[in-house]
């Protein structure tokens, strides 16, 4: 996700209130009149406070005259900047940026500056701006000021970026376990499923009873899945089981399997539903296409601080040259992406044909 | 007297089928049983029965490419296609008035089903489905989006073939008559031409740079120069460079 690097709006979208009304030139100006007259109050408020009544009007009205026009000139500087730099800006970062919204505004409070005086009194502009202490503390101040925007720019862009990859966190999240879900429930499965229940029922009651029986252990074992962050190795087994052994009352001598679980491997915790739809893979890609049908094994044991878990089936296996949108393609995305927002680089995945024609998934997790 | 072919990969399914019609059509003869599509178009040319009951998901031969086979058949049965609950299947079957029949088929909707077939059988007997309907079938059938974006590649890599996912892909190279792939795991071959794979590229992630290398922008470090000018591409996770041709300079001046 690319930050929101790009400078829009105006300085006083820092402030929420301000964030209500949408960014355009007309609102832009309008604000930087409104940070204008602000400044001019506080710097009127420091320096001229203690001023005889007579005069405080006088130098009310040039302080409001002289803080408008650098208010301007900051802005129109800006403006100008932004268009003809607008290449260089985008991809510009760090030092060079930050010395770049330094020096813009500095020089606008020059300008203004230089601009109010003239207007109103250009008898006194050599006293007034061309001396080492107006200099300074203005040079000073508005590079402070400018300082204190970046910073706050900076903090907010921070919790944009943080904001936004929350929400997309959360989304994906909510997004894969909707998947999954309805992964587990595919409608070809579910009515294949009854219907095989109902074609039992009247020659062999209680075959129909026992694959019930496991559609039952298999509905209730995903959807407590469902529910769960990770469940430990063995349990994701049991559903697997209920799910094949369904599948071979459906399939009979088409279908056969094995699990090889070592003993280290059993308890350990899994993400639930992580290697069910890899199984419901090989049987539904690799094995209901051939017509003598195969064998899945599927076998888990840990090595060198991972546990490898391989699924392989003597399936029709993957066709070469084509291009993949065949096989699974989105099961198998689905669980690339949990893989790699649970596991990141810890974790892998590789799929690849077996010495037997099919195909053997392999996944590398972390301990 | 009319006979009849099912077919299911399923025994149970096919022996409940079975078992319906005889209840509700006791004069129609259930000939032969296929568990897959290549038995049932062997035993419909063997045995022609009148009418044919074809699963469509079956291992060798779908139930629509057995029905496909069957047009220059002269002795082509009537054909009732079984599916279980499919929502593309059922609206191309509905679209298209052809027979179907949903798993499990209840009692009501199988006697319809039957009640047509004598009709038709009784009348002088409808054309089978021509070859458009069940060409416009099978596309309404296939996995929806496969001619949209490519996730996985099957490529060679070494002895073995692999899955990639195109996340993997660092670039792709044109040779020969195939392509290579390179991923932070080394090298496959995939035999394709780079500019069929690449219509299932998305633009905004893979650039073409060159003629014949296509580039993971995401992998993109940035480029550099040789010493004779030309403008290279820096890998984040392989070591080699690759060059750009002019044409596609302009893909990096906004970098």
């Amino acid at each position: 996700m690319t930050p929101p690097s790009q400078r829009s709006g105006h300085p006083l979208d820092l402030i929420p209130f301000f964030r209500q009304w949408r960014p355009g030139a007309v609102r832009d100006l309008l604000y930087t009149l409104i940070l204008g007259l602000g400044f001019g109050l506080f710097f009127s408020a420091l320096y001229a406070y203690d001023l005889p009544r007579d005069r405080l009007a006088a130098q009310l009205r040039f302080n409001f005259v002289i803080s408008i026009c650098i208010a301007l000139s900051i802005h129109g500087l800006q403006a100008l900047g932004d268009t003809l730099l607008r290449a260089w800006l985008r991809s510009a970062r760090g030092w060079p940026r930050r010395v770049y919204y330094i020096a813009v505004p500095t020089a606008g409070v020059f300008a203004g500056y230089f601009i109010g005086v003239t207007l109103q009194d250009p008898a006194t502009l050599r006293q007034t701006i061309f001396t080492t202490s107006v200099m300074l503390s203005f040079g000073v101040i508005s590079v402070l000021v400018s300082c204190v925007l970046l910073f706050a720019y900076a903090v907010r862009e921070r919790e944009l970026v943080a904001k936004a990859r929350l929400e997309a966190e959360q989304r994906r999240a909510l997004e894969a376990q909707l998947r999954m879900l309805q992964a587990q429930l595919e409608p070809h499965f579910l009515y294949n499923t009854l219907a095989n229940a109902v074609g039992l029922i009247a020659p062999a009651p209680d075959q129909a009873r026992l694959l019930l029986e496991r559609l039952i252990d298999y509905l209730r074992a995903t959807l407590a899945a469902s529910r769960e962050r990770t469940a430990p190795l063995q349990r994701e087994i049991k559903v697997i089981s209920a799910y094949l052994e369904l599948m071979k009352l459906r399939m009979g001598e088409r279908l056969r399997y094995r699990i090889e679980i070592d003993d280290g491997a059993a308890a350990l915790p899994l993400p639930p539903m992580l290697l069910q739809p890899l199984v419901e893979n090989a049987i539904s890609h690799g094995l209901e296409p051939k017509i003598e049908g195969g064998e899945i094994v599927l076998a888990a044991r840990t090595e060198a601080g991972q546990l490898h878990v391989t699924i392989s089936d003597t399936g029709v296996g993957l066709r070469s040259g084509a291009s993949g949108k065949a096989g699974g393609g989105v099961g198998l995305s689905n669980l690339r992406e949990r893989m790699a927002a649970l596991y990141g680089k810890d974790g892998g995945i590789t799929i690849a044909s077996n010495a037997a024609g099919g195909v053997t998934v392999t996944l590398r997790l972390p301990l | 007297m009319h006979t009849a072919l099912i077919a299911d990969d399923e025994a149970v399914l096919l022996e409940f089928l079975k078992a319906e019609l005889a209840i509700l059509w006791p004069e129609l003869r259930v000939v032969a049983e296929a568990s897959n599509g290549v038995d049932a178009l062997r035993l419909i040319d063997e045995l022609a029965p009148s009418v044919a009951f074809l699963d469509i998901r079956m291992p060798g031969l779908t139930g629509l490419e057995v029905a496909a086979r069957l047009q220059d058949s002269p002795a082509a049965p009537r054909v009732v296609f079984v599916t279980a609950f499919d929502q593309y299947a059922v609206d191309a079957f509905e679209r298209e008035a052809v027979d179907y029949l949903l798993k499990p088929p209840t009692r009501e909707r199988l006697e319809q089903a039957v009640k047509r077939l004598q009709r038709q059988l009784a009348g002088a007997g409808t054309a089978p489905p021509a070859a458009d309907l069940l060409a416009r079938l099978t596309a309404a059938l296939a996995p929806t989006g496969a001619a949209a974006r490519l996730d996985w590649i099957v490529a060679a890599h070494g002895s073995e073939t692999r899955m990639i996912a195109i996340d993997d892909v660092i670039y792709f190279e044109a040779r020969d008559k195939y392509v290579s792939v390179f991923t932070e795991e080394g090298e496959s071959l995939i035999r394709m031409p780079l500019k069929e794979l690449m219509d299932g590229l998305e633009p905004k992630r893979f650039w073409q740079v060159h003629r014949s290398t296509v580039v993971a922008v995401k992998h993109i470090a940035g480029t550099t120069r040789d010493f004779r000018g030309r403008t290279l591409v820096k890998l984040k996770a392989r070591p080699e460079a690759l060059p750009v041709s002019r044409g596609y300079l302009h893909l990096f001046k906004q970098m």
